[in-house]
């Protein structure tokens, strides 16, 4: 029997880890994806995706009749409304987004709010590789 | 019949005759992309330098790649036409132009390429010879630019149906078809526009779909575009007797 146990200093360390930590830590990585895709991701992608090929299908089934079937049209009518409120959820959570992002004390309230909850140190979450010459991190 | 009349016949008729046909000509669209993708990846991954002669050296490809796209087109308006005529068609169809008239179809597409390149040669010049940091650089080098865009649109404007007449007439060879072509467009290049750009309202949709709508949109424009065609040579046919 494995009497390995998980020592949370470990996932942090450059030492090799064991092998039920990467174990967890690939679970629990896997995990995250999946959430973000869940909750994030697919919420906003799904409907652009069947919304938009709602609305071409119904343009292009019209056939040689000039006007559109009143249910199509329907159909039609709720995709686009479904995208209007799509991009605007998506449009205000970038622009409250980026506001925080250009504000430095609600960045540094994001911050804090963000160690004390959740014991994140953003500084470590967000290290900006590339910013890492002039010493820049989020 | 005016421009809008015109555009919503032909419109109507393109998607009669692409109804029960999706799927062939999607499937013919999304291979056609793949390869067009596919090769413009494979040209962009070879590392020609910088400088002028790593420019001219991409040119070059990019125009060798507009002819040898020559035979695809070749291959899917021929799909396109044949909906148009209500012939059966099938998906191998997108690969005629590698095994009947593929000299003639070069030739053809020679002409027009060399022609869209030569219109841009003299904001290429700007683009290495002037002084971009400067106002009078900037602003001469978008005039050239500008004037280099609208031509290459008035030489595709022109040529549009001469692969369609090839397929129609494949005896008149190359020269004949471009003749043709460019007499069966005078004074019907701005209905042509019209027709291409009632398309745009659809950049939503595409947009919204990251894109993959634009297979059933691009099957939608060249079905019209064929049928706009069979519109032409019906109606200046009749204009003739």
């Amino acid at each position: 029997m494995n009497n390995e146990y998980i020592n949370p200093s470990n996932i942090y360390s450059d030492q090799p880890q064991p092998e039920p930590v990467r174990k967890l830590a690939s679970t629990v990585g896997v995990l995250g994806a999946i959430s973000i895709l869940t909750c994030f991701v697919l919420p906003v992608v799904i409907p652009a995706i069947t919304g938009g090929m709602s609305i071409i299908l119904a343009c292009l089934s019209r056939a040689k009749h000039q006007r559109m079937l009143p249910s199509a049209r329907r159909g039609v009518m709720l995709a686009v409304i479904g995208l209007c409120i799509n991009g605007a959820v998506c449009g205000f959570s970038a622009a409250a987004a980026y506001r925080i992002y250009n504000d430095p004390a609600a960045m540094q309230q994001f911050r804090e709010q963000l160690k004390d909850n959740y014991g994140i140190d953003a500084d470590e979450l967000f290290n900006d590789p590339w910013a890492e010459s002039s010493g820049g991190t989020l | 019949m005016n421009r809008h009349a015109l555009s919503c016949a032909v419109k109507a008729r393109a998607r009669g005759a692409l109804s029960g046909h999706l799927p062939l000509v999607v499937a013919a669209n999304l291979t056609f992309s793949a390869v067009f993708l596919l090769l413009y990846l494979a040209g962009a991954e070879m590392n020609v330098g910088n400088g002028i002669p790593g420019f001219v050296f991409s040119v070059i490809l990019s125009w060798s790649l507009d002819v040898f796209f020559g035979l695809f087109s070749y291959g899917l308006q021929g799909i396109y036409l044949g909906l148009a005529y209500c012939r059966p068609v099938q998906q191998k169809d997108l690969f005629a132009g590698f095994s009947e008239n593929t000299r003639q179809i070069l030739l053809m597409q020679i002409f027009p390429a060399s022609l869209k390149l030569a219109a841009m040669l003299p904001a290429f010049w700007a683009a290495f010879f002037l002084p971009l940091h400067t106002g009078k650089g900037r602003i001469i080098f978008a005039v050239l630019f500008a004037m280099g865009i609208c031509l290459r649109l008035w030489i595709r404007l022109t040529y549009v149906l001469s692969f369609f007449l090839l397929l129609d007439y494949p005896r008149e060879g190359a020269g004949a078809s471009l003749q043709r072509s460019r007499r069966l467009m005078k004074g019907y290049k701005l209905t042509l526009l019209y027709l291409d750009l009632s398309f745009l309202p659809y950049l939503a949709p595409v947009l919204c779909t990251f894109g993959i709508g634009q297979l059933w949109v691009s099957a939608y424009m060249l079905s019209a575009r064929a049928c706009f065609y069979r519109a032409l040579l019906t109606e200046k046919t009749v204009s003739r007797v």
